[in-house]
């Protein structure tokens, strides 16, 4: 390439005999690939001196006569942000080469041309070599080097280094090197300042260099104190006058770098991703918002579909078990404690399994697709609606798997009050425990509709919790801000990563909460049994009565519901134990013979199978395949069905979403805000359930009847 | 079209669609919000340290979670502007007013 715009550039330099040559570029811009491709077995490889970053230097014999061939460490500027960059600046300002070969990816071309910029400011010989052109063209992008060649004055050669195309081109271009023609402008303010310290210094890269100190970059050169005293006053001038040197530096070499890259790219034809293509719907300003709830709603009714036959097999299990064990030869009262407390407990931690391993399924499969990520950019801009800060989204939607860690999370917001309002809205996000007792509930008291009851549920909690944020932000005056979020590809999660996963936090949850749930249960079966017989007058009936009369507008007035509310505080997982062991308790246990007790487990476990199969259609709205397992409820829902109607019903569940956080979560916010604002949730959050509760009570009432 | 990076952090949008709206491919655009980044002009909107400590463990959906100390990096990182990008904007428009 003889380069017909670069007459009159530099003398070239590679006509001398030991010149030395180095190539600079972008990280990955395939310059090893280059070298290796120029110099062939001529490599040589070690280390930068003092370093363990890789020097490759080759010898080549080039009809001019023989040249040293350098390799620089990758770059993206000139001003040092890593080690290798720090190498690459100051090889090319203590010890300028005689010639700068700049490897560029022509594939992200405006990318790459920024420290083309930067090289050009230096004002040595150079010459470009485009590389990885059938990259670019797989892309869909048609380059015309010549263009840029015009518009830098340096010779511009394409290559695919890694198949030796274009390799001779380059070598003969060597000779045509020059220094480059083209300078980005700056605001005039910038370029006297940088014209007057440039004058000062005495260096080949003077402009470069004075550039650098105005944007208050180091440079690898020792600088006398007057220069640098001087630069240290213009760049004061500059910002006084509104200008920070470094954004306008840096904008104006991105700017003349896009307009370079515009100029060279041909019919550039961008191929948009299929991740592209999702977004545009996904992401979508008035669409986005109720994709979401819809893949929300979807997760719930998969939770709903395949786990209730499951839960079913696990309550027929504790009823058999309980009949076995009145075989026993031992006294009423440890009969009682076997089958109600310990088969009840745990009975009631394993119950929850199925429940939450087909939610973290569904979550699993959400988070691992790259849709959750596109829940919490939607979140964000609901956030931003609401008048709150844009980043308060990660608390509030980790407040869904756990809020203990949301509560923390909330560290990521700067204002204290923008923390403290996100913090007392967390506990109203339903956290993972607290759909037990809506799964619960919702069976008994809403078959046909139990997926929609929850998720409504889940929707009431978050539109509190985002309502008293904003409420408590208004009060406060906060401003909102917001954010720039990279969203990962959407990718189709294998079945085995996803179990996994869901698994693994199954058996996590159940780790950490079996343990005070079976301790709770135990406990709550003790203080039924004092005095034992009587559970009408237990220690437990009289402390939960007195409850009655402030829960009695909600129409929740049995002892048993009430009582269950206080563990509770303890933690959300332990109402549905306690509710089994102050239900089930009452009724005496039959006894139950071994082959019978065995036929109805695998009657139910075969009906569990046949109803999990047939979920499959019914979870894109066709009609289950299998009908639903026609077990009669299980002994808990039985007896919840007799205590109190749907509106109640739907009134407790309203209340367990919203009462007050669990202990650990007091805790959290006691250490992040200190005791009077953990009280001042706890009774926040009593007032806002008793108070959303009896409206949704006589909402209900008026629309359900009792 | 740094500043103009700076501007468009006050509303939220994904990297792609920031891309989209300055024409600029991507790349370009992570370049950008890198130099700003390093220059502190922006920051992620979360620290590196473990905020959540060992509270996730029950936690459904920690992976998400960009402070929960998980071995693999965040799958959302979200940038904000800081106060010095913040104060560079303000004195950019008093400059000019």
């Amino acid at each position: 390439m003889g380069c017909p715009d670069c007459e009159g550039g530099a003398a070239t330099a590679t006509q001398v005999e030991g010149a030395r040559i180095v190539t600079v570029g972008n990280p990955n811009t395939g310059k090893t690939t280059l070298i290796n491709a120029l110099a062939g077995s001529d490599l040589k490889v070690g280390n930068w001196p003092g370093t363990t970053v890789e020097r490759l230097e080759a010898a080549l014999r080039l009809p001019q006569g023989e040249v040293r061939l350098v390799d620089l460490p990758g770059a993206y500027g000139l001003a040092p942000t890593t080690p290798e960059e720090a190498l690459t600046a100051q090889e090319l300002l203590r010890n300028p080469p005689d010639l700068v070969v700049n490897v560029v990816d022509a594939g992200n071309l405006e990318r790459n041309l920024h420290l083309t910029l930067e090289l050009a400011e230096l004002g040595l010989p150079m010459v470009v070599a485009l590389n990885l052109m059938d990259e670019a063209a797989a892309k869909g992008y048609t380059l015309d080097p010549a263009a840029l060649e015009r518009e830098l004055g340096v010779p511009v050669v394409p290559l695919v280094a890694s198949r030796g195309e274009g390799t001779e081109a380059l070598l003969q271009a060597l000779a045509h090197a020059a220094v480059p023609r083209l300078q980005v402008r700056y605001p005039d303010a910038l370029e006297r300042a940088a014209h007057e310290l440039a004058r000062r210094l005495d260096h080949p890269a003077s402009r470069w260099l004075a550039l650098a100190l105005l944007a208050g970059e180091e440079v690898p050169l020792e600088l006398d104190e007057e220069a640098l005293a001087l630069a240290r006053g213009l760049r004061a001038e500059l910002e006084r006058a509104g200008i920070d040197p470094f954004l306008e530096i840096e904008n104006a070499r991105y700017t003349r770098a896009h307009e370079l890259a515009q100029g060279t790219l041909v019919g550039a034809q961008p191929r948009l991703t299929l991740t592209d293509r999702v977004d545009r719907w996904v992401l979508h300003p008035l669409l986005g918002g109720p994709i979401f709830l819809l893949g929300m709603l979807l997760a719930f009714r998969f939770t709903f579909l395949f786990s209730t036959p499951w839960v079913d097999f696990i309550g027929t299990l504790q009823e058999v078990l309980a009949g076995w064990i009145q075989h026993l030869p031992l006294p009423p009262l440890a009969l009682s404690f076997l089958a109600d407390g310990l088969v009840g407990g745990v009975g009631t931690v394993i119950s929850f399994a199925p429940v939450l391993f087909f939610l973290y399924l569904a979550l699993a499969f959400l988070e691992t697709s790259g849709f959750l990520a596109r829940a919490a950019f939607i979140a964000d801009r609901m956030m931003l609606l609401a008048g709150l800060p844009g980043r308060a989204f990660i608390p509030l939607i980790l407040g869904f798997g756990c809020n203990v860690p949301a509560v923390y999370a909330t560290r990521i917001l700067t204002s204290r009050i923008d923390r403290l309002r996100v913090a007392l809205a967390v506990p109203f996000m339903s956290c993972s425990a607290r759909l037990v007792v809506f799964t619960l509930f919702a069976a008994v008291f809403f078959p046909k509709q139990a997926a929609l009851v929850v998720f409504a549920l889940y929707v009431l909690g978050m539109a509190v919790g985002i309502l008293s944020a904003w409420v408590l932000g208004r009060l406060a005056g906060q401003p909102p801000s917001t954010g720039l979020m990279e969203l990962p590809p959407y990718r189709l999660p294998t079945l085995r990563v996803v179990i996994k996963q869901a698994w693994a936090r199954t058996r996590s949850f159940l780790e950490g909460a079996g343990g005070p749930i079976l301790l709770a249960v135990l406990f709550v079966w003790l203080l039924l049994n004092l005095p034992p017989g009587d559970l009408e007058h237990s220690l437990y009936a009289r402390a939960a009565g007195w409850l009655a009369p402030l829960f009695a507008p909600l129409g929740i007035v049995d002892w048993r519901l009430l009582g269950a509310l206080i563990p509770g505080f303890v933690a959300k997982e332990v109402v549905v134990g306690t509710l089994a062991v102050s239900y089930l308790g009452a009724e005496p246990t039959a006894a139950l013979g071994f082959l019978q007790g065995l036929g109805q487990i695998l009657a139910t476990l075969w009906a569990s199978l046949l109803t999990t199969l047939g979920a499959v259609p019914a979870l894109v709205g066709f009609p289950q395949l299998a009908p639903p397992s026609p077990d009669a409820p299980t002994a808990l829902q039985a007896a919840l069905g007799a205590a109190l109607g749907p509106a109640a019903a739907l009134a407790y569940m309203v209340y367990v979403l919203l009462y007050t956080p669990c202990v650990a979560t007091v805790a959290a916010i006691k250490n992040e805000f200190g005791r009077a604002w953990a009280l001042v949730a706890v009774v926040y959050e009593l007032i806002v359930a008793w108070a959303l509760a009896w409206g949704v009570y006589r909402l209900a009432l008026a629309w359900l009847g009792g | 079209m740094l500043q103009k990076v700076l501007v468009e952090l006050e509303r939220p949008q994904t990297l792609a669609q920031l891309a989209a709206r300055l024409q600029v491919e991507a790349g370009v655009l992570w370049a950008m919000i890198e130099t700003l980044e390093k220059r502190g002009y922006v920051g992620l909107a979360y620290s590196e340290s473990t905020a959540c400590g060992t509270a996730c463990t029950a936690c459904s959906i920690k992976n998400l979670c960009p402070a929960s100390g998980s071995e693999t990096p965040p799958p959302t990182p979200v940038w904000r502007l800081t106060p010095k990008g913040r104060a560079s904007l303000q004195e950019r428009d008093q400059g000019v007013s």
